[in-house]
């Protein structure tokens, strides 16, 4: 990612997984304009390792899941290619967006033990927010961290663009819309969309 | 252990030779046997597990991004031609989260997401920077959210909400998004200075088109294709029936302020602006029942055509329309509003009026009786209208308990540098209290005022400190204008509705009011007026019914059975229609 398409940054993603407490993973990705206007949006069918993967994958499971398996099916899909991808869970951070896209992983210590507006109404959903997995991670030892508009953001170190760059890029995102803002709408519209489908 | 392995032992055998016949065979080595021990089992059994690694099913959505298209119309306030330009951006995200949901009758997916993905209201106001006068309230947020995704909705605040502003709003939002590109706004013609100056107040840049003038000038300002927002009042809308009726004239939106004006679904208006071609229908009005339930199938006739039915229950209508209509009460939204003191002023007649109006009815009285079955609604509401009449003035000696209660407390207003409107439905007693309270010099605003004077009277009324008082007729003032400079209404004779009182009195009380509104109401005891104000108050609960019980009640007027009933008359022929 060269630093003139950071500082022309016209779209950007965010990306998240939730879990249904019966149907499982489902994973959502939502590209915004620079109004937070949708653009375009994708989600996938529910997600459901089985014991075999449990145990194959053993601490590497979330990685495998959310990086290789969610992740990348929804942002491959995607017709435009912004050049940052926002997430809020931290497999998901090994996702192979292509070299265009720098993944940053956005926490929001405000709200990481309050339950979802799902939670809420059903105790179905639950938010798989960076720091809430039931399955064992396996340490990240090369993150690059800083923080923005009083959220606390984290890159992989082996893959980032400089920090001020990325700093200034999502800056102008910042200054319109609440970067953590963005990933409730997708919860919201999986779960619209799952009960529409149900 | 391998096979061709020898281990060697050392067996020292103590050994000792006695001479015997057969000691030969001691010196041969012992014998040793070897038996082989097979140590291999069968191969194991292998159980392979093969990781699939199966493609995550996906569903995408692409959603048109409004900047990309062309909105050549909608010019930026300051010149900016972009909106979301760097000047006027804040440098911090807003913190709200006004959230618009997809309407029930929003069927596709795509189209249910559309809304649900939609950024909270205060970011979209942030991000295409509309800058507004004021920060909306948070219920005028929920009420420019539920207009936004809505192609049939009626938004029915009471008045004084800011009805005007949160339609106004959520037309610029969607011009914004490119939703729409042609919006008629259809109002009553003293109110369209008004939506002109509301316009110029929350959206700018936004150009209009009055429709006036000659037929050939309103031909040509109807057809202006780069028109966003076109405002036209009603009764030009039957002037140019043809023109704006004609299948060549689309609009994207239509906007009727004062939505009861097409209660009736026979009237020529209500035909008309049913055959306008539009996308969306939007109802405004803070009356949205005046007299019964028919009135809201009346205005449906519009909003959603065919989707109530006359013979629907109260209790039915209010679950079909629950998702179309939304309506909130100051009590309900507004709790720092100041609050609306009633001070209601039982009077009793002077004496000449006591005896005229003895006379008045007793005569009537005695003519409906006589003419039996041949008296007819239009027989019993002369005599209505002229019994109110002199429980406002005597018409022998001019004499009026109200004048003298009104001169009493307006001169304590003046005192006090407020100001007080007053209220009448007839021209004719508004003409005689300029007459009698010249010397607080009143401003009027009525039915003989010229639409062009009276803008000018508004603004005397709001910046001169000497104007303190204003006289004005219930049909000229009740609807559409801000007068929350004033503390003091004054209803100097009760309508038949009201509904139209209260709207009335909220042309002062609404947002902006500075402190509390003192609201006089005159009623003579022992008198039509008297006896009116009961039956409406037996009507309240129709209302509660089809809207939330926790509102206050909207009355109905009264019908041809209950004006009959005022004198203890049987109506000729049932229930007809409504007095309003």
């Amino acid at each position: 990612m060269s630093d003139s398409a950071l500082k022309s940054l016209s779209a950007i993603g965010f990306l998240t997984v939730i879990e249904h407490q019966e149907h499982g993973l489902f994973g959502g990705y939502l590209v915004l304009n620079r109004g937070g206007r949708p653009l375009e949006f994708h989600c996938t069918a529910p997600v459901k390792p089985n014991r075999a993967q449990e145990i194959l994958y053993g601490p590497t499971l979330a990685d495998y899941l959310y990086g290789e398996q969610i992740g990348p099916a929804m942002v491959e899909n995607a017709k435009i290619r912004p050049e940052i991808i926002c997430t809020d869970v931290e497999p998901l951070l090994a996702t192979q967006a292509g070299k265009q896209s720098q993944l940053v992983l956005i926490y929001d210590p405000d709200k990481q033990d309050e339950p979802s507006s799902q939670e809420d109404s059903q105790r179905q959903w639950h938010r798989r927010d960076a720091g809430s997995h039931s399955w064992p991670r396996p340490p990240h030892t090369q993150l690059a961290e800083f923080t923005l508009a009083g959220h606390r953001l984290v890159v992989p170190q082996s893959r980032t663009a400089s920090v001020g760059q990325l700093t200034s890029a999502l800056a102008g995102f910042a200054d319109t819309i609440e970067l953590s803002e963005p990933f409730q709408r997708i919860r919201d519209a999986i779960e619209e969309a799952q009960q529409m489908g149900s | 252990m391998s096979l061709s392995t020898v281990v060697e032992l050392n067996l020292s055998l103590a050994v000792s030779v006695a001479a015997t016949g057969w000691q030969t065979a001691l010196n041969r080595g012992p014998s040793i046997k070897l038996r082989g021990l097979d140590c291999l089992a069968d191969r194991p059994a292998v159980v392979s597990m093969v990781e699939r690694n199966a493609r995550v099913k996906t569903f995408g959505y692409a959603f048109p991004d409004p900047r990309a298209e062309a909105k050549p119309t909608v010019q930026q306030k300051g010149g900016a031609t972009t909106p979301g330009a760097a000047a006027g951006i804040p440098t911090a995200p807003p913190t709200g989260a006004t959230r618009m949901r997809p309407p029930s009758d929003v069927i596709k997916l795509v189209d249910r997401l559309y809304y649900v993905l939609q950024p909270p209201l205060e970011t979209l106001i942030n991000a295409e920077s509309l800058n507004c006068p004021f920060d909306p309230f948070p219920y005028q947020l929920e009420g420019i959210a539920f207009l936004y995704p809505r192609h049939a909705a009626m938004l029915a605040d009471e008045m004084g909400l800011g009805k005007t502003m949160q339609a106004i709003t959520t037309i610029r939002l969607l011009l914004c998004a490119a939703e729409l590109r042609r919006v008629l706004l259809i109002c009553p013609k003293p109110l369209v200075s008004n939506w002109k100056r509301e316009f110029g107040m929350w959206a700018p840049e936004v150009p209009l088109v009055v429709v006036e003038g000659d037929r050939v000038k309103r031909r040509w300002q109807w057809e202006l294709p780069a028109a966003p927002v076109t405002i036209a009042n009603y009764e030009l809308l039957m002037r140019d029936r043809d023109i704006v009726c004609d299948p060549a004239l689309q609009f994207d939106l239509v906007v009727l302020d004062e939505a009861q004006r097409i209660k009736n679904r026979n009237s020529t208006t209500s035909q008309v602006v049913r055959e306008i071609h539009r996308r969306r229908s939007w109802a405004i009005t803070g009356t949205p029942v005046e007299n019964s339930p028919d009135d809201l199938v009346g205005i449906f006739e519009f909003v959603a055509p065919g989707y109530l039915r006359r013979e629907m229950q109260p209790r039915r209508l209010a679950v079909a329309v629950g998702d179309h209509v939304l309506r909130r009460t100051k009590d309900m939204v507004l709790t720092d509003l100041p609050p609306k003191l009633f001070r209601d002023a039982q009077l009793n007649l002077t004496s000449s009026q006591s005896e005229s109006y003895r006379m008045a009815e007793d005569a009537g009285v005695l003519r409906l009786s006589d003419m039996g079955r041949e008296a007819t609604i239009q027989h019993v509401f002369e005599l209505v209208l002229r019994l109110k009449q002199i429980c406002n003035f005597d018409p022998v000696s001019g004499e009026s308990s109200k004048l003298e209660r009104l001169v009493a407390d307006l001169e304590e207003v003046t005192a006090s540098g407020k100001k007080a409107i007053v209220f009448s439905q007839w021209v004719e007693t508004l003409l005689e209290l300029k007459r009698r309270l010249a010397g607080f010099q009143p401003l009027e605003y009525h039915g003989r005022i010229p639409t062009r004077q009276r803008d000018m009277v508004i603004e005397r009324f709001r910046n001169d400190p000497g104007c303190s008082v204003m006289l004005m007729s219930y049909g000229a003032g009740s609807v559409g204008l801000n007068l929350q400079f004033a503390s003091y209404v004054f209803l100097f004779d009760r309508w038949w509705n009201p509904a139209v009182e209260d709207q009335a009195i909220n042309r002062a009380h609404r947002i902006g009011s500075a402190g509390p509104v003192t609201v006089s109401r005159f009623l003579t005891v022992s008198t039509i007026e008297e006896r009116i104000d009961q039956v409406l108050e037996q009507k309240r609960e129709m209302f509660d019914v089809i809207f939330a019980p926790s509102q206050r009640a909207q009355p109905s007027g009264l019908t041809q059975a209950e004006i009959f009933g005022l004198f203890n008359l049987r109506s000729p022929s049932g229930r007809l229609g409504h007095v309003a």
